[in-house]
């Protein structure tokens, strides 16, 4: 039987032919109907609406396309996945299936790294804040620490006089790479001689040993030259130290901080038309190391720890319209069960949100909301967006990076995550909350109850 | 001490000298020999003398003192004496013409050398025929020597030697009801030493049997042939027995079954074929030097020799079934044992290495004589590409340059050299699109050596950021990788050459250090060639094991068996820049040779039960990367595994077929920390296998640290767990610590 005809509501737009926008011409939306040959749907039928999901074959696929780009311009590369990014287990897993190490920030991330069956020494450790706790389980379990500040190198001093193990240690090193905001909250500077001051201090305290440098130069760089200007710095700088300690440092490590495909809110082009790919990091980084005073014969490793360029593009929120509305000024709106509790990076991105089946042609401008009670949980301010129905599917891209480690639970409960194997198989790989999984950590006082 | 140490060098140049005759340096052989001269007395003695007097004409010239020390010098003085001795009455005179023709033929000998060596050839016994053809036309005028009467009248001899018992003891050998060609082989076994008794064959047999059965085995073959060819075309073979030629067969037989050529069927069959060419040989040139009334002697043996030598080195292709030998070794048989288990080292050795020129993990899109443009004169190149997870070596439609995963690529020099050729300029084709007038694209050769050239071709336009004549280091990156030239879509096309031409015809040369993955298996290559569809990338080298097994000469070793420190090692080399480990307590000696590819064990001279031969069994063959569980292979020469008698007998039959092997087999079993190990464990192990059948296998488990210790774990033949660490004595300077 054929499908009937869909209304649709007439709309009154002016004519613009002529000039094209920063978009073109196109006026008809692409739509989304199926994620790895699955039918959104069938996902939304089967899981719920809203729900995460994870394509693993986009993982593997970004993740060899990374390494690829990489090895094929340096000799000896280590990536290291940032829980921060997204530390689901079974993520996490898929990460270090592909030979990735766990880069972690805290004493949680840590924990959860070695109950993924990480061993000590491929777990990199992070971030300003690790207790004395952390300090003496990373040293004993052979991770690495990244030093970030004084205070924590003269705890790991202390600590390390009472342990057998000697801490292996780098520092973070901060730098003007020539990007505004240069980040210098983090790590030791390399300009103003602090970075020297402490490589002084480890290596004439022996107490541990000093096995690489460090340096996370911002997040969402949409150009790859500071790469090269810091890496070539940490190069320099390990020259230095083999000069005046006769100390060879095994490993660099770049940290992370490569832009996604995503667009950021203010920008002009798209992301997925301005920002860089892995091969033009990869350049970067791999020619200032290459052409650097660093021994061709006995060169560093050189450590990655990007998170967002891995899986942002992975992730997906499949789930249905749940209103239209004029405003005021007469714009429309249209009302989604996806806010901004769950899509935490609609703060800062334009996510691209997709019909899940084939809408009208005529597009308007809308304002997507999400369905929190609140002012702020606006996905999209304003996009060009064919009219939905109620009950409709849609399909957020891009999702994969930060959302389901920054999510809130706020108002609604957190939806399901779904993971779409390699072979076409569906996977919970975490359930959605129930009220239960909240009040179970609440507690009552004897008088209320 | 020094003199002590002239003197041991004198005494070994004169006893080599006399084995040396038989291309041997065997002291017992020669003992045997020595005392083979003089079953003529006289002529022994003045044999020695013409010894004595060139060898120390040599020390006193000051020629090379290992060439003296073999009897290199020596043994054609030792034949003109021999020949002089026997031919003449004793006496003053005698003696003073003798020391006169020591001279004269030891001045020929290191003239020869010199002459003949530009060719690579040897001067056999050139030097003595000239010495004993000069003598004897000269002593037509020297009247005051006597002709000698001795060497036909051999009875009057024996007697007086040794009474009448040796001459009834001669005479039952005499009668002895043995083929008479047996008896001439015997015959002239001897006369090679001028002597004309059966005594002095069998004597010299059995001195040839223990110094080598292949060499035995030979002088038979070489002389039935001949003496089959002499019955075939109706010559009379006795004759022989008087004048001294027949050994010309024994001697041409050896020198080309066995001693220049490595031994086996095939050389084997060519001895079979010349002996008849040296039957015509010696035939006619008998006839031409009836003229002067002189005697040919060796004449045929040398020109036969030197001819086959000769012409074999002219060869344009290598035949392995037809192997000149490289390095003589001290018997055909180890240089046959070595051969077959040094190959790869020889390949090692000859070859210069070229490294992949790209960095990670390639795939090979057409290799040696591909099916699209590898063929005929260019037939010796590859095609490389980057292809992703699903074989795929393209994003999205795969329409454009960009989309081709090496694309772009970084294209590094494969070794050292200077940049001899470069062509840029060329755009990049369309995908799809050829462009055949500028056939070769965008490429770069490489000089690494004299007729030694690399080149990439089909780089991207303006990519080439190295000049002509500019030093490259390996690695240097030199260009990108384009789609200019004869190129559909981005590849890297890469070829070795002999001459300094973009297009050049194309070189069959292998790569060096790579390794292949296929099926999640690594193999680890030294050289080799990939083929098509091999996913290859440049193999790693790993920091614990090249550290540990890095002998630079002057490294001190300390041995350490069950705990207890025990002797010291040392790595020297000598002259010859062969590298050896030394033990000087226990007279032990390791030939090796190491690059960034792994140590490779050679040879080991010494006693069987030492630690070091330990050693040699158990790390015969390492590599300095670590793959794990990726086995690498070797065979070691068998005789340092079987005992003498199965030996001699396999020694027979070497040159057609082995059927004994000693396999050896290495894995790399367990690194503690990918990243910053400290230690690795390795298992290896040696297979004892007779006719295909293992009999015994020698285990050991291998422990190498950061350090540079290797600790060897084994049970010796009463199954005691045994320890042997090898620790590197060396000072480091931490600059960190002053």
């Amino acid at each position: 039987m054929e499908e009937k005809l869909k209304y649709e509501r007439p709309v009154i737009t002016k004519i613009n032919a002529g000039m094209p926008d920063k978009f073109g011409m196109q006026a008809k939306m692409p739509v989304i109907t199926e994620i790895d040959e699955i039918p959104v749907k069938k996902l939304i039928k089967q899981y719920g609406s809203p729900s995460f999901i994870i394509s693993e074959k986009t993982i593997r696929k970004t993740f060899n396309e990374a390494k690829r780009a990489f090895t094929s311009r340096y000799p000896k590369v280590q990536f290291a996945w940032s829980y921060k990014t997204n530390y689901l287990n079974a993520i996490c897993k898929i990460y270090h299936s592909e030979g990735s190490w766990a880069e972690v920030v805290s004493g949680f991330e840590y924990d959860k790294a070695v109950a993924n069956g990480i061993p000590g020494n491929k777990i990199i450790f992070n971030g300003p804040d690790k207790s004395k706790e952390d300090l003496i389980k990373a040293t004993e379990n052979g991770s690495y620490i990244h030093i970030d500040h004084f205070d924590e190198l003269y705890e790991l001093l202390s600590v390390s006089e009472k342990l057998e193990k000697r801490p292996k240690v780098a520092i973070r090193v901060n730098m003007d790479t020539g990007v505004y905001p240069q980040w210098d909250r983090f790590g030791f500077n390399y300009e103003n001689g602090e970075a020297w001051n402490a490589l002084n201090r480890i290596m004439m305290s022996e107490k541990m040993d000093l096995v690489g440098l460090h340096t996370h130069i911002g997040t969402y760089m949409m150009t790859p030259a500071p790469y090269a200007v810091a890496a070539s710095k940490l190069a320099e700088l390990a020259v230095r130290i083999e000069r005046k300690f006769n100390h060879k440092i095994k490993y660099i490590d770049m940290g992370g901080g490569f832009a996604s495909k995503n667009t950021l809110k203010g920008a002009y082009l798209p992301g997925k038309d301005t920002c860089p790919t892995f091969d033009q990091y990869a350049e970067a980084i791999s020619g200032a190391l290459i052409n650097s005073d660093l021994d061709p014969n006995e060169m560093p490793t050189l450590f990655l720890e990007t998170g967002r360029a891995l899986i942002d593009d992975a992730g997906y929120i499949v789930g249905s319209v749940l209103a239209n509305k004029r405003l005021a000024d007469g714009r429309r709106s249209m009302i989604i069960d996806t806010g901004v509790n769950t899509l935490f990076t609609s703060f800062w991105y334009e996510h691209e949100i997709y019909p899940a089946k084939e809408a009208g042609s005529h597009s308007e401008d809308t304002t997507i909301y999400g369905p929190l009670c609140m002012n702020i949980d606006i996905i999209r301010s304003a996009v060009k967006f064919p009219l939905l129905q109620k009950g409709d599917s849609y399909v957020i891209k891009r999702v994969g990076a930060y959302n389901m480690t920054q999510w809130m639970q706020f108002i609604t409960l957190r939806p399901k995550i779904v993971l779409i194997d390699t072979k076409g198989e569906t996977h919970i790989i975490r359930e959605s909350e129930t009220n239960e999984s909240l009040t179970s950590h609440e507690k009552i006082p004897d008088y209320l109850k | 001490m020094v003199k002590e140490h002239k003197i041991k060098s004198l005494l070994n140049a004169i006893l080599n000298s006399y084995s040396q005759i038989f291309f041997s340096e065997n002291k017992f052989f020669a003992v045997l020999l020595f005392f083979v001269t003089f079953l003529d007395f006289w002529a022994g003695l003045y044999g020695l003398l013409s010894v004595l007097t060139a060898n120390i004409i040599a020390f006193i010239l000051g020629y090379d003192k290992i060439t003296i020390k073999k009897g290199l010098y020596g043994f054609n003085a030792l034949l003109v004496g021999l020949g002089t001795g026997i031919m003449f009455v004793p006496g003053f005179e005698l003696t003073v013409v003798v020391i006169f023709a020591a001279l004269l033929t030891l001045f020929i000998t290191v003239a020869l050398q010199g002459i003949l060596a530009k060719y690579a050839l040897p001067y056999l016994s050139i030097p003595f025929l000239f010495g004993i053809w000069a003598i004897i036309l000269a002593t037509k005028d020297f009247s005051s020597l006597g002709l000698s009467e001795r060497g036909i009248y051999t009875y009057n001899e024996l007697y007086a030697l040794g009474g009448k018992n040796l001459v009834t003891l001669y005479d039952w050998f005499s009668n002895m009801p043995v083929l008479e060609s047996v008896k001439i082989y015997f015959l002239s076994l001897g006369a090679i030493f001028f002597q004309n008794n059966i005594l002095a064959g069998i004597i010299t047999a059995i001195g040839l049997l223990y110094y080598s059965r292949i060499a035995f085995s030979l002088s038979v073959i070489g002389f039935w042939s001949a003496y089959l060819f002499y019955n075939l075309i109706g010559a009379d073979f006795s004759a022989l027995a008087y004048t001294f030629i027949g050994f010309n067969y024994i001697l041409t037989s050896i020198a080309v079954g066995g001693y220049f050529v490595i031994p086996s069927e095939r050389s084997y069959l060519w001895t079979v074929i010349l002996l008849p060419v040296t039957v015509i040989v010696t035939a006619s040139l008998g006839y031409i030097f009836a003229v002067w009334q002189i005697s040919i002697y060796s004449l045929p043996f040398n020109i036969i020799v030197l001819l086959f030598i000769y012409v074999l080195k002219l060869r344009t292709e290598k035949n392995e079934k037809l192997t000149d030998v490289f390095i003589r070794q001290k018997t055909p048989e180890k240089s046959l044992y070595l051969y077959h288990t040094g190959k790869e080292e020889l390949k090692n050795k000859n070859y210069f290495p070229i490294n992949l020129p790209f960095i990670g993990s390639w795939a090979v899109m057409q290799a040696h004589n591909g099916k699209y443009t590898h063929k005929d004169r260019w037939k010796h190149a590859w095609d490389f590409i980057i292809k992703d997870e699903n074989d795929k070596q393209y994003k999205d439609k795969g329409d454009y340059c960009k989309d081709y995963f090496c694309y772009e690529k970084p294209v590094i020099a494969p070794a050292a050299g200077v940049i001899a050729e470069i062509t840029d300029g060329i755009p990049d084709n369309k995908i799809g699109d050829v462009n055949i007038l500028q056939n070769w694209g965008n490429s770069v050769v490489i000089k690494h050596g004299e007729y030694l050239y690399s080149q990439v071709s089909h780089l991207k336009e303006g990519s080439i950021k190295v000049r002509k004549g500019d030093f490259v280091r390996k690695g240097d990156i030199i260009g990108r990788v384009g789609n200019s030239g004869h190129s559909p879509y981005p590849h890297l096309h890469f070829q070795m050459q002999i001459t300094p031409y973009v297009g050049s015809e194309t070189l069959d040369y292998p790569l060096y250090n790579f390794v292949i993955k296929k099926n999640n298996k690594t193999e680890l290559f030294t050289f080799g060639k990939p083929e098509e569809n091999d996913l290859v990338e440049p193999a790693k080298i790993d920091d614990i094991l090249s550290n540990a097994f890095h002998f630079i000469p002057g490294k001190k070793l300390q041995i350490i068996k069950n705990g207890k420190e025990t002797q010291q090692w040392e790595v020297e080399k000598d002259i010859w820049n062969q590298t050896f480990i030394i033990d000087n307590e226990n007279n032990t000696k390791i030939y090796f040779y190491e690059n960034d590819s792994g140590l490779f064990l050679t040879n080991y001279y010494g006693d069987k039960e030492s630690e070091m031969f330990l050693f040699f069994t158990a790390l015969y063959n390492v590599r300095k990367s670590f793959y794990k569980n990726t086995v690498t292979e070797g065979i070691i020469r068998p005789d340092l595994f079987f005992n003498k008698p199965v030996m001699i007998f396999q020694d027979f039959f070497a040159p057609f077929y082995i059927f004994l092997k000693s396999e050896y087999k290495l894995k790399y079993t367990e690194k503690d920390d990918d990243f910053m190990p400290d230690f690795i464990k390795a298992e290896s192990q040696v297979s004892k296998i007779i006719f295909g059948k293992i009999k015994e296998t020698l285990k050991f488990k291998i422990t190498i640290y950061k350090s540079g210790k290797t600790e060897i774990k084994y049970f010796d033949k009463n199954s005691t767990a045994q320890t042997i660490a090898i620790l590197p004595l060396k000072k480091h300077i931490n600059l960190a610590k002053l």
